[in-house]
């Protein structure tokens, strides 16, 4: 990074993002009264069905996170722009969390209808190495110092990643699996599918609120390692 | 498998416990970031004379 790149990014503003964090607020409020007062128990599966409420929508979300790592990634090996760098890895990062979620609220639910907390059939365990591929990828991020580098690198990792999602949503149709194979709208009660949609609106909303404040932190880091360089080259300073 | 199912009120309690743990958890860690991280600015900011 030379002194004359330090005047590339500008610190971001807050402006109107924060209205996200309020509707995931509106809307988790809302999903919550339909899965518990609303929506009866499942025939089956008895109020444990509310585990999927949660279950599910970080699944979905968890997609949308690693689609964002791949464009971004793409967009910096194309264009270089240290902000699809940041976007992508503020993508990645809240990605991790809703996988880690995935998995936790999977295997909660796992217990008391499959008998066991885990076993290693294709899906649970292709969504374990996207986790541990992602957690990598965060690794790689905190250890790798020098910008352009860990950025190129990062681009790299998340493209490989994000690559593997695709195989997570297959792998109930692609290998005989103990997870059962995705529902449709036609095979779910319409109450149910209204609070898995309404679920899944609330968790997006934390997704976009989530993945620009940590964006906005990203990038006010970035501004201040390129004025900490600039002041060391004894450049001018004008972010 | 119904007959299997303990439909137990603890495992729905336990899983959107978790849930709002790791959300409310990772909002404090965001807010804790930003704080920091203009904290950062302003001191690089003041050590390097800009405006």
């Amino acid at each position: 990074m030379t002194a004359a790149a330090a005047f590339t990014l500008e610190v971001p503003k807050s402006g109107r993002w924060p209205i996200f964090g309020w509707f995931a607020v509106l809307f988790l409020a809302g999903a919550q009264i339909t899965a518990f007062a609303i929506s009866p128990p499942d025939r089956d599966m008895g109020d444990l069905q509310k585990i999927l409420y949660v279950h599910v929508p970080a699944a979905w979300n968890m997609g949308i996170c690693y689609l964002l790592v791949a464009i971004y990634s793409f967009r910096y090996l194309w264009k270089r722009d240290d902000r699809d760098d940041l976007i992508a890895a503020s993508a990645a990062e809240v990605g991790t969390l809703l996988n880690g979620l995935t998995l936790v609220l999977g295997m909660i639910w796992a217990r008391p209808t499959w008998g066991v907390w885990w076993v290693w059939d294709a899906r649970l365990t292709s969504t374990l190495i996207m986790f541990l591929v992602f957690a990598g990828y965060l690794a790689l991020r905190a250890f790798v110092e020098e910008p352009d580098r860990r950025a190129l690198w990062s681009a790299v990792a998340g493209i490989m990643g994000a690559i593997n999602y695709p195989i997570v949503y297959m792998s109930v149709r692609w290998w005989r699996t103990i997870h059962q194979v995705q529902s449709t709208p036609s095979t779910l009660d319409p109450t149910y599918t209204f609070s898995l949609r309404l679920n899944a609106v609330a968790v997006l909303f934390i997704l976009i609120y989530f993945i620009r404040r940590r964006y906005e932190a990203a990038l006010t880091e970035r501004v201040t390692e390129q004025l900490s360089q600039a002041a060391a080259l004894g450049g001018p300073l004008h972010a | 498998m119904p007959e299997m199912i303990a439909s137990n009120g603890y495992y729905v309690a336990a899983a959107y416990a978790v849930g709002w743990i790791c959300i409310l958890g990772y909002l404090l860690r965001l807010h804790s970031l930003l704080r920091r991280s203009r904290e950062a600015l302003a001191h690089a900011r003041t050590i390097g004379g800009a405006p």
